[in-house]
């Protein structure tokens, strides 16, 4: 089934667009959730909740690309719960502390946050677009899917020392690029 | 903290990089598959090579013990 046929399906709130979408893309999204995770409880969670995510959100939105759609809800629900879990794992240590302390930090306006995430995000495209097709493929594989340095280096025929380097140089490149344009997180 | 927003804000790199780097993970994967089918049938040909050539060879009465006599 082609990406237009799942998209019709969830427009016309048919639900055997979760069971397609589960066929088509759930591998790929459990591979995603599992590189952040690393358990599989959890991940088949953020896998279950992607297509509840997606159902809720598929008639206002229209997305060009299902696999980056899914890949982007799954990546979102995994760090949500990677979040939660470390939370609850230090609930009675340092992070009630900060979580107390949150109420007296002023924290910037909404239009303030968006048009700095907006400047953000076409620096980072600029950069990824500057990019050799093989430094910036490696880049989003390590960072937004979330693949082990070992796994790279193993398919690039490098050693782990080697390839951590190069992703080093990547994110010194990336950090150059954000202070050039005088983004400072 | 810093490192987790940047993190987050990688989420929303465009479509094109994310289309453009699961391309390589597929082509990656099915070249894994057609490396494992290839060996695979080496394998296989080279056993019923052998095969043919140990039943066709006239060696089995002497392994199985000839006629029992």
């Amino acid at each position: 089934m082609t990406d237009a046929e799942i998209i019709e399906l969830y427009i016309s709130r048919d639900e055997s667009a979760i069971a397609e979408s589960d066929a088509q893309y759930g591998q790929y999204c459990r591979q995603i959730a599992m590189n952040m995770l690393s358990d599989n409880a959890d991940a088949e969670e953020c896998v279950s909740s992607t297509w509840k995510s997606a159902w809720d959100s598929m008639p206002s939105q229209n997305p060009d690309s299902l696999a980056a759609f899914f890949g982007r809800i799954v990546r979102n629900l995994a760090i949500g719960k990677l979040r939660f879990n470390r939370a609850r794992r230090q609930f009675d240590g340092i992070t009630l502390l900060l979580s107390e302390l949150e109420d007296c930090v002023p924290s910037r306006s909404s239009d303030a946050q968006e048009v700095e995430r907006r400047m953000f995000s076409e620096t980072l495209d600029r950069w990824l677009a500057e990019l050799p097709v093989d430094d910036r493929v490696l880049f989003i594989r390590r960072y937004w899917f979330g693949e082990a340095i070992k796994a790279l280096a193993k398919e690039c025929r490098m050693t782990q020392r080697r390839m951590a380097r190069r992703m080093l140089r990547l994110r010194k490149g990336l950090r150059a690029t954000l202070e050039s344009e005088g983004i400072y997180i | 903290m810093r490192n987790e927003r940047v993190f987050d804000e990688l989420t929303e790199v465009s479509d094109e990089y994310i289309i453009e780097a699961m391309g390589h993970i597929l082509k990656k994967s099915r070249a894994a598959i057609i490396r494992w089918c290839v060996i695979a049938a080496v394998l296989l040909t080279i056993t019923g090579i052998g095969a043919y050539l140990f039943f066709s060879s006239g060696l089995l009465p002497f392994l199985g013990g000839g006629n029992g006599g």
